[in-house]
């Protein structure tokens, strides 16, 4: 199995299968334009997200497998414990899986936001916003 | 300058976002900051929302002059609740007309029309109609695209209506569904007009060539008449002298012209309702005048041809047929409403009725509570209802104002009037 190496912000070296790395379609890109000799360089994204992003796809990939025994209840267990994170963290997780164009993590962390923002009155909205943007700082 | 965002996200990434949000929630997110309602106010975002937000229809009740009157979800029946009433630009001698994909029609009586988002309150008058003495508008109806933003409008009426109205004021009867009211030849005072508005043109045009045969309703002696409309057809009943609905006549909008056929209406069947059943076709709802039972009926070959038996139980359908032609139907997909007149006691007979007024026996029955909305669900033949709390609306204004009532299936969205 081809091996491609994902280099994340602090420089540390990921090692994974190819078919995983091609759901992303931004390393995929990279592949196509670079070749898979040197490392791939990811600057924008952080070592715990990018572990956590690989834990994703890795995780529906083999679900989507033949043969997989994973039901769908499964399934939706581990999303849900997934972005079951801090506000900074699920953010990141937007940016990084919106920078990695991983479409189906996207809509993922996207409806999570989505959904905590739902019901909340507007200051409670403003606040968790906020404290998401000093946690960055 | 902008004021610091609490955003720790591109705008590309919160639009997304925000564009999941159901509606109300969305109007909400407009208060969190100045940037964010800028964001949700652009086109750009309205129109990416408008095909990510799934919006349910719903069911409105409507009294023509002061606003909603009850909305319930079309798939479960459950009300709806609005925050603030009236959220539509009512005034006296307004009606809302007609509905289309989050857009309403609204008239009045001198052929001013003004089209409405009421989630945006956004609002736009059409150049008004030549309406002169003796015009009268029978039917309107709003069609928007949905591949694209822009909407058209019709409206069919008579002219030289006076002579017709004065006549039938003078009558001020209201119409026992048996008992037709013999009126003089009218065929020659009803020549029908129609226009139709473009949104994209911003004029109205003039559509000539009628169906043979084509006789508009009168406003004043009938229930609520209204046309439908319905991938890419305009449905509409013409009437015979007795003012019954005897042809459906359908105007096709691509070629803008009317289908050379119209389709009758057999005798011994009552047209409920036009609506659109779960495989989004039309259908038509149509009563077994005798036995009173109601079925689902669409258009083949140019005939009206009865499907199915809708499986209403008789308990909740009126025993009389007084009663029966005042019940309103109207469905989508696969649930039915019927506002039901409830016969509290035996003063409601037929053959006590005079006919004439909205007295009985010296009682005004428009005092009488005696009006029931029922929920029937087709789906899967399961059948279930659910009686809602309103509206208890008295029944007396059903019989005297009849064509203030419209029923509709509003589906929300932020499409631009």
């Amino acid at each position: 199995m081809v091996k491609v190496t994902l280099k994340s912000a602090e420089g540390d070296v990921f090692e994974v299968d190819e078919e995983l790395a091609l759901e992303s379609l931004m390393v995929k890109n990279m592949i196509e334009d670079v070749g898979l000799d040197s490392a791939i360089s990811l600057p924008n994204v952080s070592s715990t997200i990018l572990a956590k992003v690989i834990e994703y796809i890795k995780f529906h990939m083999d679900a989507q497998k033949d043969g997989s025994k994973k039901t769908s209840e499964e399934i939706k267990a581990f999303d849900d414990d997934f972005v079951n994170v801090g506000i900074p963290t699920l953010f990141e997780m937007v940016l990084a899986s919106n920078y990695l164009n991983v479409k189906s993590l996207l809509s993922l962390t996207c409806n999570t936001v989505a959904n905590m923002i739902k019901t909340k009155p507007p200051a409670e909205v403003k606040e968790m916003f906020t404290s998401a943007k000093q946690a960055k700082a | 300058m902008e004021s610091p965002l609490p955003l720790p996200l591109p705008r590309s990434l919160l639009e997304m976002i925000l564009a999941k949000l159901p509606l109300e929630d969305l109007l909400r997110s407009r208060t969190v900051c100045k940037f964010w309602r800028r964001i949700s106010t652009t086109k750009s975002f309205l129109r990416r929302y408008e095909m990510i937000i799934s919006a349910r229809p719903w069911f409105l009740f409507i009294h023509g002059r002061t606003g909603f009157v009850i909305g319930n979800d079309a798939m479960t029946g459950k009300p709806r609740r609005f925050s603030r009433q009236p959220w539509i630009p009512t005034a006296q001698d307004t009606s809302i007309v007609s509905c289309s994909l989050g857009l309403l029609l609204l008239r009045d009586s001198q052929g001013h029309f003004t089209v409405v988002n009421p989630l945006t309150k956004e609002t736009k008058k059409l150049p008004a109609l030549d309406m002169s003495s003796g015009k009268e508008i029978v039917y309107s109806a709003i069609q928007c695209s949905r591949s694209a933003s822009s909407y058209k409008v019709f409206t069919m009426g008579v002219m030289d209506a006076d002579e017709i109205s004065g006549f039938l004021y003078k009558m001020s009867v209201v119409q026992p569904v048996d008992r037709p009211i013999p009126v003089p030849d009218i065929h020659d005072y009803k020549q029908p007009f129609m226009r139709v508005y473009c949104s994209e043109t911003g004029s109205w045009t003039s559509i000539t060539g009628f169906p043979p045969g084509f006789v508009l309703p009168f406003r004043a002696l009938c229930k609520a008449h209204q046309c439908f409309i319905a991938n890419s057809l305009l449905y509409c009943t013409s009437n015979n002298v007795n003012n019954r609905p005897e042809k459906i006549a359908r105007f096709d909008i691509a070629k803008m012209e009317w289908l050379p056929t119209p389709v009758d209406i057999p005798e011994d069947l009552m047209l409920m309702s036009f609506m659109i059943d779960s495989s989004s076709e039309t259908m038509m709802v149509v009563a077994d005048k005798d036995t009173g039972k109601l079925f689902k009926a669409v258009i083949e070959q140019e005939k009206l041809v009865m499907t199915a038996e809708l499986q209403v139980p008789s308990e909740i359908l009126p025993t009389n047929k007084l009663m029966f032609g005042m019940m309103e139907v109207w469905g989508f997909g696969h649930a039915l409403f019927l506002h039901v007149p409830v016969q509290k006691s035996n003063a409601w007979d037929l053959k006590k009725w005079d006919g004439r007024s909205l007295m009985y026996e010296g009682k005004n029955i428009a005092e009488e509570p005696t009006m029931q909305c029922w929920f029937v669900s087709l789906h899967n033949s399961a059948v279930y209802f659910q009686c809602l709390p309103e509206p208890h609306l008295p029944i007396g204004t059903f019989m005297s104002g009849a064509a203030d009532f419209l029923k509709l299936v509003y589906t929300p969205s932020l499409r631009f009037p």
